[in-house]
């Protein structure tokens, strides 16, 4: 799982990528974190407030810090979506 | 293009039919004895209750191995409870779920959160019209 946060390295930014490896550290994930300081990058994924966080190429939050419970479950959508199973 | 799910459904006199699941098996079925069935047979009733029950199990177990959940056992009774309209139509008013489930070296929050995207990417739960509810029994060993 690739997880991108997006800003300019402000203080949500990096509230943001904390709030962000604490959930992946406690819901056992592997994943890579990176955090995207290029304003055109921001654009190509339709962001028009930092900061953002993209997960696996897909903007899920813009403009605002997310509660951890929210990022937990786009994290769990994420897992879920990945190789996900056609039925069941 | 959307899966096509089949089941043939042949009368056997009475009340008493045979099914063929699409995916192979093949079984009598009845009414619930309380509506004129047999004891000891396959119900409608069952089979919905069973569709929600096992639907879910396997998302649980899929869910379990996205999110890093060491399940030791997994057991779940399920509940399906009918309400009776003044016109005698009936229908599930809600499907309850009872998972007991013992993990190793989980926290319960991860397995709760297993159960969350159980109950959320089930395509029977998605699909039925009452409330499917989850009511787990979780038992978290240490590694």
């Amino acid at each position: 799982m690739v997880i991108k946060v997006l800003g300019p390295g402000c203080y949500s930014c990096d509230l943001l990528a904390d709030r962000v490896r604490q959930a992946v550290i406690n819901m056992g994930m592997e994943a890579t974190i990176v955090k995207v300081r290029d304003p055109g990058e921001w654009l190509r994924y339709g962001l028009l407030f930092t900061p953002g966080l993209v997960i696996n190429e897909k903007l899920v939050c813009g403009g605002r810090v997310p509660a951890p419970e929210e990022i937990s479950t786009w994290l769990a959508d994420a897992a879920m979506a990945e190789q996900r199973p056609p039925a069941g | 293009m959307a899966a096509v799910y089949t089941t043939l459904v042949r009368w056997l006199g009475g009340r008493r039919g045979h099914i063929r699941m699409g995916n192979g098996p093949e079984l009598d079925f009845t009414a619930p004895p309380d509506a004129h069935g047999e004891e000891g047979t396959l119900t409608p009733e069952d089979a919905f209750v069973a569709a929600v029950n096992t639907c879910v199990h396997m998302m649980f177990i899929w869910s379990c191995e996205r999110l890093k959940v060491n399940l030791v056992s997994y057991e779940c009774e399920a509940f399906g409870y009918k309400r009776v309209f003044l016109d005698q139509t009936e229908e599930f008013e809600r499907v309850v779920l009872r998972p007991r489930i013992v993990v190793r070296g989980t926290p319960e929050a991860r397995v709760r959160r297993a159960l969350e995207s159980a109950r959320k990417y089930s395509l029977v739960a998605a699909s039925v019209r009452c409330p499917v509810e989850i009511e787990p029994e979780i038992t978290a060993l240490e590694e």
